[in-house]
């Protein structure tokens, strides 16, 4: 009886709480104030959405989706290089390095020069002294019909080899022509592993670079070299690789420049090398992530009106910033689940502005879900650079509000 | 294909083909401008209220595009509210182990190449690494992503039969055995000879696996998908 008399109290309480409050917006976490770290100046990237219509939508998301708001960073693998070469070196034969088994060799001549013609009668190839039988010859044409996009000149060859050195000799070809070639070991236990920390980083953060070789789950000692390009092509620098105690290679660098990603991604590229009893093992891979771009930030202000929620975004660089992140209620078990997604964009100006966030009050009530609501992974980007700006996964608490009652007013 | 597929409209003039440049980004105007563009002239000029929208390959990617980024573009929410569903055919969500392969190189195939016009946006673009960048953020409906705002469901292929004694292994008029074999050294084994059946599968729901349905339990090929092969088409016809 006592017990039951307590619980009534708390209830009437919050009750009463509730009817004194007015339902508003608060940030899950502290929004500092970015305005002095936003870039001012001009962004030397191509500008692709020039768009000054104020557009939002909002739709209905299953409450029984799994979301994951932490976008995982991709871990490239390979057990593929690539050298360069020219006509005349060909000629003379070239140096292969191979770990033995299945190994595709792609030639790509680089001439608008169509008469460069690769046949596999002026291709040879000795693998460790003995002259080798091409097992499958490809040329552009039969490359190009699988749907890759194979270039006109390039032709691939398969052969079966033995661990140690393949000597390339072409015939004839065009001394100055540069060449690219291409070596797939196929089903080569030595795999080139390399990925950034982050999907996506700030700007200025570190970006962390973990690479080495392995072979049947044990890290090998390796040779790395590396460099990032930014978006537009340019370096941002080498990549200096120290081993750590698990036998992998780690190398930092700043996220510095800020550029647009209409031209592409950010990008790592590593060329390594290894041992395997005196044969070389050669592996080059690439990975990718995205830099925030700081044209504007957050400033910190929310409010709640009637069916939106005003989030208040200082602006440095004007131009079309999208804001947008999942509705989420609460279910009978107490978990928070998505129930709608929510986005608005329009034109900003200089200066303090707002983006004002749908919620769809018919969507909600119908979600069969209460109090606490929240929208999670509240992102802000750049569509006129096609850039992320800001996110906050923790986002946004909607406190005392009451959707079925509220947004009908 | 598409003649096929539009007798199972009421009204057969109700289609439309659509003629971009999907050789660019998928933001890029003349690639999901354009498409938008012509969806909404379609839209106004019939009278469209209820839309099926059919993709192959990386015209998956630019339809995801259009409905993960609706404020991207005024135009975008009206074309959203008319379509009843996608059906993407091997559409390449996750991209391709063999676009890195032409792509990655290194700087001096990269630099020359796009000098000499070897490679488009849209092979760039679907790089391993670089879809699942877009895949975590620009683009919806992969695993732990919010679902799109309308389905999209994946017709997959799984093999390349390329046996010389099998007719069906020409559907297409391509002879595919010889490039094949090199092609597929970059891929696991189910792909339907350019995408991976995990790629093909990473977004949207997948409809149906192409031994499931088709005729004679035929798997389908990147280049069969897209073409009336082994009863595809009236799959597609009776769906719209």
């Amino acid at each position: 009886m006592k017990k039951y008399t307590l619980l009534t109290a708390v209830f009437a309480c919050s009750l009463i709480s509730a009817a004194n409050s007015a339902p508003q917006a608060q940030w899950a976490v502290q929004i500092s104030n970015q305005k002095s770290a936003l870039i001012t100046g001009k962004i030397d990237s191509p500008v692709v959405n020039n768009n000054r219509e104020k557009v939002s939508y909002s739709y209905k998301l299953s409450t029984g989706e799994s979301l994951d708001f932490k976008a995982k960073p991709f871990k490239a693998q390979s057990r593929q290089y690539w050298l360069d070469s020219t006509g005349d070196k060909l000629a003379a034969g070239i140096n292969l390095p191979v770990s033995g088994g299945e190994t595709i060799i792609r030639i790509s001549p680089l001439s608008a020069n169509k008469s460069v013609k690769l046949s596999a009668k002026n291709i040879h190839i000795k693998n460790n002294g003995q002259l080798k039988n091409i097992e499958v010859f490809a040329d552009s044409t039969d490359l190009k019909a699988t749907g890759a996009a194979f270039s006109d000149q390039s032709i691939a060859l398969k052969i079966n080899a033995a661990a140690g050195q393949l000597k390339l000799i072409i015939d004839s070809s065009s001394a100055s022509t540069p060449f690219v070639i291409h070596v797939l070991e196929k089903d080569s236990p030595f795999v080139l592993s390399i990925n950034a920390n982050k999907a996506s980083y700030k700007v200025n953060q570190p970006i962390r670079i973990d690479a080495g070789i392995s072979a049947n789950n044990k890290n090998r000692d390796t040779t790395l070299q590396g460099y990032i390009n930014r978006p537009d092509g340019s370096v941002l620098g080498e990549l200096n690789f120290s081993k750590n105690k698990d036998g992998r290679y780690i190398a930092e660098l700043d996220a510095l420049g800020a550029q647009g990603m209409a031209q592409g991604l950010w990008e790592v590229h590593v060329f390594a090398k290894s041992k395997e009893n005196n044969v070389v093992i050669m592996r080059d891979a690439q990975t990718s992530f995205a830099v925030n771009l700081n044209t504007a930030a957050f400033s910190g202000k929310l409010s709640l009106l009637k069916n939106t929620v005003n989030i208040g975004v200082d602006v440095a660089i004007e131009g079309r910033y999208e804001v947008r992140g999942v509705l989420m209620g609460t279910n009978t078990e107490g978990q928070l689940k998505p129930f709608a997604m929510t986005m608005t964009a329009d034109w900003l100006k200089v200066g303090e502005n707002s983006l004002a966030l749908p919620i769809d009050a018919k969507s909600t009530a119908n979600s069969g879900l209460s109090a606490p609501f929240a929208i999670k992974n509240v992102q802000l980007t750049n569509q006129t650079y096609l850039a992320p700006v800001q996110t906050v996964v923790e986002g946004i608490k909607l406190v005392d509000i009451n959707f079925s009652e509220d947004l009908k007013k | 294909m598409v003649n096929s597929i539009r007798q199972g409209l009421p009204n057969q003039s109700n289609y439309v083909v659509i003629n971009c440049n999907f050789e660019k980004y998928m933001w890029d105007t003349a690639a999901s401008g354009c498409l938008a563009d012509q969806l909404t002239t379609f839209i106004n000029s019939k009278g469209i209220t209820d839309m099926v929208v059919i993709t192959h390959s990386n015209g998956g990617n630019m339809m995801r595009w259009l409905m993960s980024n609706p404020t991207w573009d005024s135009r975008y929410p009206n074309i959203i509210s008319k379509i009843r569903w996608v059906n993407a055919l091997a559409p390449s969500s996750k991209g391709t182990p063999l676009a890195d392969a032409v792509m990655q190189g290194n700087v001096f195939e990269s630099a020359l190449g796009w000098l000499l016009g070897y490679k488009s946006d849209a092979v760039r673009m679907q790089q391993t690494s670089w879809m699942n960048y877009y895949n975590s953020s620009w683009l919806l409906g992969t695993s732990g992503r919010p679902s799109l705002p309308k389905g999209f469901w994946n017709v997959v292929g799984t093999d390349v039969e390329t046996a010389i004694w099998d007719g069906d292994s020409y559907c297409g008029g391509y002879a595919l055995n010889v490039g094949l074999e090199v092609t597929q050294a970059w891929l696991n084994s189910c792909s339907d000879g350019f995408l991976e059946c995990s790629s093909q599968e990473a977004a949207g729901t997948t409809w149906f696996r192409d031994t499931s349905r088709m005729n004679g339990r035929e798997p389908l090929s990147h280049n069969q998908s897209r073409r009336k092969c082994f009863g595809l088409d009236t799959i597609l016809r009776n769906d719209i």
